[in-house]
C-alpha cells in the first residue's frame, strides 16, 4: 500500500537528506475535511431552495449549482477543521479527525480548503449568476471568519449567530435559480436559523464535558443545563411559530401546513421533554439525544413537505 | 540522514504515480464541467 510508505520527503516530495516526516494521508483524510454528514443537509435544503424558485434553471446547470453549493460548504468544514486542529485535539469527537491526529499536514488542508472555496464560487458564477456567486463566498466567510474564529471562542451565543451560515444554502439555491430574492427564501433561512440553537445546544448537553475540557464557551458550559433547557425550549417554540407561517401568508398550502403542524407539534413535545429533565450525567439524557435525532428528521420533512406542497399546487 | 529502502521508494513513486492521475482526473473533469456549463447557457 502505498500510505504504508514511510512518512520522510523533501519540500519537492523526493526522499532525501535533512528531510523532515510528514504525515500520512490518503483520500479519506480529504473527504472526512469536507464534513460528508453536515453536507447532506446542506445539499438538500439547496436542492429545495432550488426547486422552489418560481424560476428553473436547466438540469445540468441545477445539478452544477447544487455541486457548487456542496464543494462550498465542504470547503467551509475544511476551514473549520484547519482553524479548530488544535482544539479538535481535546474534544474524544472529534480528535481522531486528520488534523488533530496528524494524518494531514494543516497546510495541505488550508491549500484544499483555498482551492475548493475557490472553485465553489467560480462555478456558481458561471453555471447561475453573481448573486448565488456572492452569497456561497458570504456563507463561507462567515462559517469560517465569523463564527468559527470570532463567535466560537468567545460568546455563548455562538451557534446563535453562526447559525446563519447553515441557513445560507436554501437562499443560495433559491438565487441560483432565480437571480433574486423574497420572502420564501427569507422564511427557509429563519427556519434554519432558529433550528439550530436547539439542535446544537441539546448535543451541547450531553456533550458538556467535551466543549468545557476544550474551552468553548458552550452555553451549558457557561449558563449550566437548566438555562440552556429553557432556551431550548423558548427557541423550539419560535421554530414551530416560524415554520407554520409560509402557511397564512400564502406561500404554502394544506399539504405543507399539515405537516409543518404535526411536526412542529413533534418538535415541541421532544423540547418540552428536555426542559423538565434535570439531569447532568450525559447517560441520563436520553431527552436531550432524541431531541437531537428528531431535529435532523424534522428538517429533511419540513423541507420535502414544501417542495411536495409546491409540486402538488404547480400540477 | 534519511534514506529509504528500495521497496520503499517503489512504494513513493507508485503513490505519487497514483496522485499525478488523480489531479489529471480532475482536471480533466474540471474543463469538461465548465464546456458543459457553457454549452447549456447557451441554450438558455
Amino acid at each position: 500500500m502505498p500510505t504504508e510508505a514511510p512518512a520522510l520527503v523533501s519540500p519537492a516530495g523526493r526522499p532525501g537528506p535533512g528531510t523532515a516526516p510528514l504525515p500520512l494521508s490518503d483520500w479519506r483524510d480529504y473527504v472526512a475535511l469536507l464534513k460528508p454528514r453536515v453536507m447532506s443537509l446542506v445539499v438538500f435544503t439547496a436542492a429545495c431552495g432550488l426547486l422552489l424558485a418560481p424560476r428553473a434553471l436547466p438540469p445540468f446547470l441545477a445539478g452544477v449549482a447544487i455541486l457548487a453549493i456542496a464543494v462550498g460548504a465542504g470547503a467551509a468544514g475544511a476551514f473549520n477543521q484547519w482553524l479548530e486542529a488544535d482544539l479538535d485535539r481535546c474534544m474524544a469527537r472529534t480528535r481522531n479527525r486528520p488534523l488533530p491526529s496528524g494524518r494531514l499536514a494543516r497546510e495541505n488542508a488550508l491549500a484544499f480548503a483555498v482551492l475548493l472555496a475557490v472553485f465553489s464560487v467560480t462555478v456558481m458564477a458561471f453555471a447561475a449568476n453573481l448573486l448565488a456567486a456572492g452569497l456561497l463566498a458570504a456563507s463561507i466567510v462567515f462559517y469560517a471568519v465569523i463564527y468559527t474564529l470570532w463567535l466560537k471562542p468567545r460568546t455563548p451565543q455562538n451557534i446563535v449567530i453562526g447559525g446563519a451560515a447553515g441557513a445560507f444554502p436554501p437562499v443560495i439555491g433559491w438565487a441560483a435559480a432565480s437571480g433574486d430574492l423574497g420572502l420564501l427564501p427569507a422564511l427557509l433561512f429563519l427556519i434554519i436559523f432558529l433550528w439550530t440553537p436547539p439542535h446544537f445546544w441539546s448535543l451541547a448537553l450531553f456533550l458538556n464535558g467535551d466543549y468545557g475540557r476544550a474551552g468553548i464557551p458552550m452555553l451549558p458550559v457557561t449558563h449550566g443545563p437548566r438555562h440552556t433547557r429553557r432556551q431550548i425550549l423558548l427557541y423550539s417554540v419560535a421554530l414551530a411559530l416560524v415554520s407554520l407561517a409560509p402557511v397564512p401568508t400564502g406561500l404554502a398550502g394544506p399539504l405543507y401546513g399539515a405537516a409543518a403542524l404535526g411536526l412542529a407539534a413533534l418538535f415541541l413535545w421532544f423540547a418540552i421533554r428536555v426542559s423538565k429533565n434535570a439531569a447532568t450525567d450525559p447517560c441520563q439524557m436520553q431527552p436531550e439525544k432524541r431531541l437531537f435525532a428528531f431535529s435532523i428528521l424534522y428538517l429533511f420533512l419540513l423541507f420535502a413537505a414544501l417542495v411536495a406542497d409546491s409540486l402538488v399546487a404547480a400540477a | 540522514m534519511t534514506t529509504w529502502s528500495p521497496e520503499e521508494e517503489r512504494a513513493f513513486v507508485a503513490r505519487r504515480r497514483r496522485r499525478n492521475l488523480a489531479i489529471g482526473i480532475v482536471l480533466g473533469l474540471f474543463a469538461a464541467l465548465f464546456y458543459g456549463i457553457t454549452i447549456s447557457r447557451m441554450t438558455l
